[in-house]
Parts: C-alpha cells; sequence; structure tokens
C-alpha cells in the first residue's frame, strides 16, 4: 500500500482554559479527539463543520504550529516535531482566514512574500520569483513597494496566497480563506484558488463553513463535530446521500444547491 | 479624524518645548550671557535688568547662564537613563515574551520586585553606599525606569507574539530570532517612542528631585534641582529664583509627555485599523 | 479562580516579595566598597581597631549568615541598632512613621476624592473648553516636581499669606492634634496635588470609556440624565482603575513623601533617611528600605485582593 502524503494519526489537541472561567478546579476544551485522517497525493479534501468543531486546531496541528496532546501528524511518513521544519514547510503552505492580521502591517508586500523564500533559503533569483507569483495571483507588479493597508481586503487575500506559493509548495492548506472578505470578492478568491490548484497540481486542503464552496472546489469532504469526524467521502456522496444526521442539517442550512451536483 | 488633530496639537506643542530644551542645550555650548559661575557680589540678588536678564542669584551668579548650562545635567542624566532604561527595558521584555511559559514567571516575578524601587529610591540606596554622584543618580534612574520599559514591553509584545502574521512566519519556516528583528521589532516602535519619551520625562523629574535632594550631581555643575534648593531660603529675597529652574523642568517634563501623547493619539488608529 | 486560591497566592507572592527585595537591598549595601566598620572608624582606622570592630558588627561572617541573621530579627521587629547614634532603629521607624503613615493616607485619600470627580467631569466635558482645560491641568500637574510644588506653596501660604504653617510638627506630636494637623495640611495638599493629576487622567479615561458602554446608553434610554446615569455606574468604574494605580503608584508615593517632607520640614522617616544616607548609617538605611518596601509590597497586596474581590477578570490574569 502507499504512503499517503500527510497523515493524522489518534490526533488529539486539548485546551487548557483559563481558570475560574468554568468554576472550580481546571477547565479543558477537548478541541480535538482522536482524529484520523490520510491525505494522498493530488487530493482535494474539504473540511467542514460548525463553529468551534475543531477545524483551524487540525490545520494547526497538520502544519506543525501547534503540538498535539496526544497521537501525531506525519508529511511523507517523518513525524512532526515543533520546530522550524523546512521540509515540511518547502511543501506544505497556508492561507489564513483575515489578510488583514495574517499580514505584517510594518512590511512591504515584496517582503511579505520573499519571507518563505530567505527563511526557506529557497535557491532562486528572489525578486523575479515575487514578481512571477504576483503575476499569478493577478496582482500587478507595482504593488510590490505598497503596504497592506494601502491595499483591499481581496488583494492582501492574494498577497497571502502569493506568499504561501511563492516556495512552491505541493500543498496549500486554506483556513477560510474567504470568509473575512466581502461577499463581491469571495468568487474571485474561490476561483483563484480553483485555477491555482489545477495549473499547479496542488494538493487542496479548504476549510470552509460553506458547504457550496467546497462543493465547487474538492473531491473529498469531510464534515466535522466537537473535534471528531462524523462523516467523510466522496464530495458527490455525502451532498447526495449524506449518511449522518448533522450533515444533512448542514446542506439543508445551504440556500441553494450548486447547479453542478 | 478628532482624535487625530488633538493628537497633533499635543505633538506641536510637546515639539516645540522638546525644541526649546535642546536649543539652551546647544546654547550652552556657544553663548551664555555670563560665565555660570562667576561670582560678582555687587550683584547679589539682581532683578531682571538687561544685565541680568532673569536676574541673579545670592552671590551674584546670572540666573540665565546657570539655566542655560544647567540643562546639561538634565539632558545628560536622561540620555544614558533612557539608554539604559530602554536596551535593558526592551530586551529583557522581548526575552520573557518568548520565553517558554515555565522561564516567564520567575522573569515576571522579577520585574515586578524591581518596580517596587523607583528611581529615587534606588537612587538613595546608591547614595548611601558611594556616595551621590551623577553616575549613581543615572544608574538608579536607568535601572528603575527599565523595570517598567520591560513591563510594558512584555505586554506589548505578547499582542505582536500572538498575531496572525507571526503564525504566519512561523509557516514561513522564520526562527525565532528573525520573527524579533522582522515583525516584534517595527511593531513595537511606536509603543517603543511613546515608552523613551515617559522615561525622559521621568528621568528628567526624578534627577531634578535628586539633585533638590542633595543626591544629584555635585555643585559646582550648575543643575536646576540644586537652583531651587538654593533658592529655598532667599524666597522673599528674590522670588523669582525659585521660578526660573522650576519652569525650564515643567517645559522639559510636559514637552516630552506631550509628545508621548502626540505619537499615542496619531499612531494608535492606524495601529488599530491594520492590525485587527 | 477561587479566591481563597486567589488570596493565598497573592500572599505567597507578597511574603516572598519581602525577602528576595530585602535579599537585594541587603547585598547592595553590603558587597560594596567602605564597609560599616570603616564607616565608623574613619580611613585612619588601625586594621586591628578595624578587624575588632568587624567581628563586634558580625560582619566578618559570610554574606548569606549575616543576612539570615538580620531576617530573623527583622522578623521579630528588630532592626538592630544604629551604628552611629547607637539608637534602636526600629523605635525611631516606628517613631518617625507618625508622621510619614498619616501623610500619605491622608494625600491618597484626598487625591482619589479630588480625582475621581474631576476626572469624570473632565470625561463628561472632553469636547468642551473647560473638559479640555481640566484634563491640561492634570497634564500640568503631572509634569511639575513635587518639590516645587511644595517650595511654592510653602512660599504663599505659609510665608506670604500665613494661612497655614509650613511644617513645625509640634515636639510632642499626635498629643496635639491641632498643631500636628495644621502643620500636616500644606504637605498633605502638595502630596495630593501631585498623585491627584497622575489618578485623573486614569478617573478621565475609564469614563470615557463607561460613556461608550452599552449599559450606560440603555440606562441613558431609560430617561437619565447623563449626570444621572454616570453616578449610576460611572463612579464604580471611575473607581477600580484609580485605585488599582494607587496600588501601583505607592512606591512613588513613598518617594514622594520623602521629598515633600524634606520641603516642608516634617521630622518624618524621609527626613530621617536621607540624614542617614549622608551619613552612610547603611544598617538604619537597609532597614528603613526594609521597612518601605514591606509597605508597598503590602499596599498592592491589599489592592490585588480588594480588585480581585471587586473584578473577577483581575483573579482569571493573576
Ligand atoms: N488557544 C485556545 N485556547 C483555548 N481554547 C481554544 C483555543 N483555540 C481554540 N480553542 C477552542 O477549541 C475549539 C475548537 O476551536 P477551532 O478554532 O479549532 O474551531 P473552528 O472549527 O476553527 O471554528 P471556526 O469555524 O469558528 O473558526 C473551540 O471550542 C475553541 O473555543
Ligand atoms: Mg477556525
Amino acid at each position: 500500500m502507499n504512503q499517503p502524503l500527510l497523515e493524522a494519526i489518534n490526533l488529539s489537541r486539548t485546551y487548557k482554559l483559563a481558570k475560574g472561567s468554568a468554576g472550580k478546579g481546571k477547565a479543558f476544551r477537548h478541541a480535538l479527539v482522536e482524529m484520523n485522517l490520510s491525505i494522498n497525493t493530488g487530493d482535494r479534501i474539504g473540511i467542514v463543520g460548525e463553529s468551534g468543531s475543531g477545524k483551524t486546531t487540525l490545520v494547526r496541528l497538520l502544519l506543525g504550529l501547534d503540538t498535539p496532546t496526544s497521537g501525531s501528524v506525519e508529511f511523507k511518513g517523518q513525524t512532526l516535531i515543533s520546530g522550524k521544519m523546512p521540509w515540511l514547510r518547502k511543501d506544505v503552505q497556508i492561507v489564513f482566514q483575515d489578510p488583514r492580521s495574517s499580514l505584517d502591517p510594518r512590511m512591504k508586500i515584496s517582503e511579505i512574500i520573499r519571507e518563505p523564500l530567505v527563511c526557506l533559503g529557497i535557491d532562486e533569483d528572489h525578486d523575479a520569483r515575487i514578481d512571477e507569483v504576483l503575476d499569478s495571483v493577478g496582482l500587478e507588479r507595482a504593488m510590490r513597494d505598497r503596504y497592506p493597508h494601502e491595499l483591499s481586503g481581496g488583494q492582501r487575500q492574494r498577497v497571502a496566497i502569493a506568499r504561501a506559493l511563492a516556495p512552491r509548495p505541493g500543498v496549500l492548506i486554506a483556513d477560510e480563506p474567504v470568509s473575512a472578505l466581502d461577499v463581491l470578492v469571495r468568487d474571485q478568491i474561490l476561483e483563484l484558488i480553483a485555477q491555482l490548484t489545477d495549473k499547479l497540481g496542488l494538493t487542496l486542503i479548504l476549510v470552509s463553513h460553506d458547504l457550496s464552496v467546497i462543493a465547487r472546489l474538492c473531491n473529498r469532504v469531510i464534515v466535522m463535530k466537537d473535534g471528531a469526524v462524523v462523516e467523510s467521502g466522496n464530495t458527490r456522496e455525502v451532498f447526495d446521500r449524506p449518511a449522518h444526521e448533522f450533515t444533512r442539517a448542514l446542506i439543508g442550512a445551504i440556500p441553494r444547491l450548486p447547479e453542478s451536483l | 479624524m478628532k482624535k487625530a488633530m488633538k493628537g497633533n496639537i499635543s505633538l506641536i506643542t510637546g515639539s516645540v518645548m522638546v525644541a526649546i530644551t535642546f536649543s539652551l542645550l546647544i546654547l550652552s555650548f556657544i553663548w551664555t550671557p555670563h560665565d555660570p559661575l562667576e561670582v560678582t557680589p555687587d550683584d547679589s540678588f539682581a532683578g531682571i535688568s538687561s544685565k541680568h536678564f532673569l536676574g541673579a542669584d545670592k552671590l551674584g551668579r546670572d540666573i540665565l547662564s546657570q539655566i542655560i548650562v544647567g540643562s546639561r545635567v538634565t539632558l545628560l542624566v536622561a540620555a544614558l537613563a533612557v539608554t539604559i532604561a530602554m536596551t535593558l527595558g526592551v530586551s529583557a521584555g522581548i526575552t520573557i515574551a518568548v520565553a517558554s511559559r515555565k522561564l516567564q514567571a520567575p522573569m515576571v516575578y522579577a520585574v515586578n520586585i524591581a518596580l517596587a524601587f523607583p528611581a529615587a529610591l534606588l537612587a538613595i540606596i546608591l547614595a548611601a553606599v558611594y556616595g551621590a554622584s551623577t553616575l549613581t543618580a543615572v544608574s538608579a534612574i536607568g535601572l528603575a525606569t527599565a523595570a517598567a520599559v520591560a513591563q510594558v514591553t512584555r505586554r506589548t509584545a505578547y499582542g505582536i507574539l500572538a498575531s496572525d502574521y507571526v503564525l504566519a512566519a512561523h509557516a514561513c519556516g522564520a526562527s525565532t530570532w528573525r520573527i524579533i528583528r522582522k515583525h516584534v521589532m517595527p511593531n513595537l516602535r511606536a509603543s517603543l517612542l511613546i515608552q523613551a519619551s515617559a522615561v525622559v520625562s521621568v528621568s528628567v523629574l526624578a534627577e531634578s528631585s535628586l539633585s533638590y535632594l542633595g543626591l544629584g550631581t555635585p555643585p559646582p555643575a550648575p543643575s536646576w534641582g540644586r537652583m531651587l534648593a538654593g533658592s529655598q531660603q532667599y524666597i522673599f529675597v528674590n522670588p523669582l529664583l525659585a521660578i526660573w529652574p522650576g519652569i525650564a523642568i515643567v517645559i522639559v517634563v510636559l514637552g516630552f509627555n506631550l509628545v508621548g501623547d502626540g505619537v499615542r493619539e496619531v499612531f494608535d488608529p492606524t495601529l488599530r485599523r491594520s492590525d485587527s | 479562580m477561587n479566591i481563597v486560591v486567589f488570596g493565598a497566592r497573592r500572599l505567597f507572592l507578597f511574603i516572598s516579595s519581602l525577602v528576595v527585595s530585602s535579599a537585594i537591598v541587603f547585598s547592595m549595601l553590603r558587597l560594596l566598597p567602605g564597609d560599616l566598620a570603616q564607616a565608623k572608624l574613619g580611613i585612619q582606622a588601625t586594621p586591628e581597631a578595624l578587624a575588632t570592630l568587624r567581628h563586634e558588627l558580625g560582619i566578618d561572617r559570610s554574606l548569606i549568615a549575616q543576612y539570615w541573621d538580620w531576617l530573623s530579627h527583622a522578623l521579630h521587629g528588630d532592626l538592630g541598632i544604629s551604628i552611629l547614634s547607637g539608637a534602636d532603629i526600629t523605635a525611631e521607624i516606628a517613631q518617625k512613621a507618625t508622621v510619614t503613615v498619616p501623610l500619605v493616607i491622608m494625600a491618597s485619600v484626598l487625591a482619589v476624592l479630588v480625582s475621581i470627580p474631576l476626572g469624570m467631569y473632565a470625561a463628561l466635558r472632553y469636547r468642551r473648553m473647560d473638559g479640555v482645560a481640566t484634563s491640561a491641568m492634570s497634564q500640568f500637574g503631572i509634569a511639575v516636581p513635587t518639590f516645587w510644588t511644595g517650595l511654592l506653596i510653602s512660599t504663599f501660604f505659609a510665608v506670604a499669606w500665613q494661612v497655614l504653617p509650613a511644617g513645625g510638627f509640634p515636639e510632642g506630636g499626635w498629643s496635639e492634634p491641632g498643631i500636628a494637623f495644621k502643620s500636616m495640611a500644606l504637605p498633605v495638599f502638595t502630596l495630593a496635588l501631585g498623585q491627584g493629576a497622575v489618578l485623573m487622567r486614569f478617573a478621565r479615561s475609564a469614563t470615557i470609556d463607561t460613556l461608550q458602554q452599552d449599559y450606560f446608553r440603555t440606562a441613558r434610554a431609560t430617561g437619565l440624565t447623563r449626570v444621572q446615569a454616570l453616578r449610576k455606574h460611572g463612579v464604580r468604574n471611575a473607581m477600580i482603575p484609580v485605585i488599582s494605580v494607587l496600588g501601583m503608584q505607592m512606591a512613588t508615593l513613598i518617594v514622594e513623601a520623602i521629598i515633600v517632607e524634606n520641603v516642608f520640614a516634617l521630622p518624618g522617616i524621609g527626613q530621617m533617611l536621607l540624614q542617614d544616607v549622608n551619613n552612610r548609617d547603611l544598617l538604619k538605611v537597609q532597614g528603613i528600605i526594609a521597612v518601605t518596601t514591606s509597605i508597598v509590597f503590602f499596599v498592592s497586596f491589599l489592592v490585588d485582593l480588594v480588585l480581585g474581590f471587586l473584578d473577577p477578570r483581575v483573579r482569571q490574569s493573576a
């Protein structure tokens, strides 16, 4: 059997809550409970679930930005540890939810995109690469010398995508990449992600509240509730024959199913 | 809009006052109406005149000249203290912020203990041991304010380290050192400017108080605090003696406070807009 | 966090801070040139005489042994004997404290009583001339050194207009309450002025916050005037930061009290401390500093408890 690209094994994450909020003793939040997940090269996985179901927690663990309480994450068979892990970061990159907070307000756009190139020691002409990714996310090269606050929300998210793509990763994780954006630009950004995924042959992990977004971009879907997977499978199948009541409720919440289904 | 305008008023007024202070300092090296230490018994307690613009003290020394030259001690102490306080305070604050949780607690504890020793108290302790001098005043003021700077820097740095853009930098493989240099420091800048101006104000107040108590720079170098101490006895012979040095101190302290306030009011809204 | 656990933690913090800070002061005063024996006998003293005195004073032993000795005596209220005057240090501090403690307490109370209404006023009218003037006044108050205020106040009130005396605390202390109170009036006023200016800023910004809160708007919507609504919600909200700042300011306040005592020639701890510093009476300086820092830590302990009681959020961030 061939090895999965990215794999979560019995992954759990329990947060210790600030003392006092729940009265006496120590309080814990089990954000992720014994999660198993394997992602193969070329997969386009959508992760849905209500707010607080542990999606962001999972994403952080998959990126090695947080340490699991128990269990582990493996990338190409190598277990993630805390630290810089350039072997992981060169290949797995992330686009955060809110581009207003994920771009350093004191850095120029070019410096923001240069960051992974420098930190990961990417061996090519950085300036040329910056221009190249700016082109591919549809931003003018002249934006290089601007600061994030001089850009619109949609443009900022394009910068975040450009930063993620700069080191030529094979896996792109996007944690609700459009939920902080104006409704009008959401489609453009999703379109861009879809198009780049195709063009670059990326493995995509897309987190969203919005099932229609997942339906459009992903071939596999995972439904999460209270830190565990309640249902997973082929997107079309899950949508057509949701096995779990919770999934049905989620689907019922979509105003209108996309035509393509 | 209103806020930014008000900030500008503080900033402008404050900058003017700071500029006056520095002009005095520069002037002290170029020209003073008289030698500040020149004793002329005939002019004892002279009032305002074309010879002594601000009058003269008991020994007939020119007040204006003493005030001009007195700016040296004031600003020297402030400059050294601010250097010590910012260097130590900022590095300690950032170190605490990036340290692991287990190490944080004892360091925060140490800072809290240091905060119980305000500048003047520390200066008194040092003066008891070494005898009062500019050096004891500077070290005491610098060390005492460093604790306060560390406290504020730690809190601000915490906020920055918890931000999404630092998380994003981690995801790009940035090292802790790079994150401090490229993300924490630039985003701390406005806060550091505000703190530095506060430290200058505190230093000037502390230095003048110490000089007044006789624990600052020893004579003969003129100092505003000591001029006021000397004026107390003769306040009815020449009340102006007790006015001028006080005004000088207030201008410096108010000036730096207003600059700090101005920076806060002007920078804060933009910081908030681009951070959240 | 449970209030008892919170209190116990704070108590531990308080006590350990005392031990650590006194150890620091102790070593600062001992590790340095010109030891106690030298200070007492002068530079011309013979080495034999120095050695004998060192042995008598117990300063030929290890630093830790000395500190332990000092601490265990201090815990029993014995801070030793002044090397220069031979007087009992604890007794002297206790006697001088009858001036300093009332000075600090009265000034704090006055500062709080004045700064809260003024701060609220400045907040209510922060777009009007008088509100701006009020907060400009506090800016000015912060920038004026205490000793200068004291100097000017004593000049005008005591010497020129002779309303109240500058200093002249009676020999008999509080057994002559009338005279004692009168002689304290100007120093208290001076000290409160500086502190009040600081506290007022916090009262003002807390009130501005309150004015923007939903519950304040609701109260207004039920028909209360701004002043009525503020009386209902604003006073407590202004009080929390003012009390916590007062706690943090305690160390500064004591230092200012030392200065004020010297301006008004009040025979308190501050004046004594300065004399001892000039005399290099290190053991006594150490005793005085230990007492003042204990007071600082004790006050911040009390303030923490009070705030923890008033505001559960304080307990969480502990
Ligand atoms: N740092 C933290 N400390 C304590 N609890 C946390 C922390 N981060 C997340 N949680 C809790 O863990 C649970 C899962 O959070 P997570 O952010 O993973 O949810 P999510 O599915 O991404 O939600 P959303 O859709 O709102 O982004 C939530 O109940 C949350 O309150
Ligand atoms: Mg999330």
